[in-house]
């Protein structure tokens, strides 16, 4: 189970895009005037058990890819965009990441810029992290999800 | 007792029946994972998820007491529930503008696809 895993593979796979510029989350990032442009962030859901004894953890929420095109062009560039990136993303499997269909929602003009969101349902589901072991003062204590054992070392 | 009635009784009381248990675990999960996720400056966005049935209510107050619900659920029969936003900010934070919170609805909505395999 790890949150970090999907920023790291949604980033990765948006960074080997490169269409246009793209904003991070927590980045600086200059915004080049006239000219489309894209910021992405995780919004994450809820995580739960998915199988008893707690061996599999699942983890759910969303890719959001917010697109940013200059006003007064149309909306297909926008639209392009959408599409050069569902390309990225649709169906696809990284490791225990699996990416859905991706959405498209209309935001429209905003502050003299037009915008369009895709976003992009994932679920991850993965086996409950096994603890590193523990060294207590010559004692070995390992622990795995269902027994501790204890050694002299 | 035989095969035709009990066909109709599971027709006409025990899917409506399963239905209604169904849907109203859904749209509690939902509506708690929305109340647990909007930002609060004021409380007035987190206060007005209204719960209703058979069709979407958009009403806004300044009130800042949630769980305001429109009518009580009659879960007759194949009934449809409801959690609807009525603040004029509430497009603007669902369609990510604000750092507090964002994609709220979407969110909650993915968490329920996954969790109830719908």
């Amino acid at each position: 189970m790890s949150f970090a895993a999907i920023t790291q593979s949604s980033e990765k796979l948006i960074e080997g895009w490169g269409e246009i510029p793209v904003s991070y989350d927590n980045v600086a990032f200059d915004k080049v005037p006239e000219a489309s442009w894209c910021r992405t962030y995780v919004v994450d859901g809820d995580s739960f058990s998915t199988a008893i004894g707690d061996r599999c953890i699942r983890m759910t929420g969303l890719v959001i890819v917010q697109i940013f095109t200059p006003t007064l062009l149309g909306s297909t560039q926008a639209r392009e965009i959408a599409d050069s990136l569902t390309n990225l993303f649709i169906n696809k499997r990284d490791g225990d990441i699996q990416y859905y269909v991706p959405y498209v929602t209309r935001v429209g003009y905003i502050d003299k810029i037009y915008q369009l969101n895709l976003s992009v349902p994932f679920q991850m589901d993965s086996p409950v992290p096994v603890p590193a072991p523990v060294t207590y003062l010559g004692s070995l204590v390992t622990h795995n999800s269902d027994k501790v054992t204890y050694g002299i070392i | 007792m035989s095969f035709a009635s009990d066909l109709d009784d599971f027709v006409e009381v025990e899917i409506p029946k399963l239905h209604s248990e169904n849907v109203t675990r859904v749209e509690e999960y939902v509506y708690n994972r929305i109340l647990s996720t909007s930002p609060v400056d004021t409380g007035a966005y987190r206060a007005n998820h209204n719960r209703s049935e058979g069709k979407p209510d958009y009403s806004f107050s300044k009130s800042t007491t949630h769980g305001k619900q429109s009518a009580p659920f009659t879960r007759d029969g194949l009934v449809s529930l409801f959690v609807s936003n009525g603040a004029p900010y509430a497009k603007a934070l669902e369609d990510g503008h604000s750092d507090q919170g964002k994609h709220i609805y979407a969110s909650a909505y993915q968490s329920a696809k996954a969790k109830f395999a719908i």
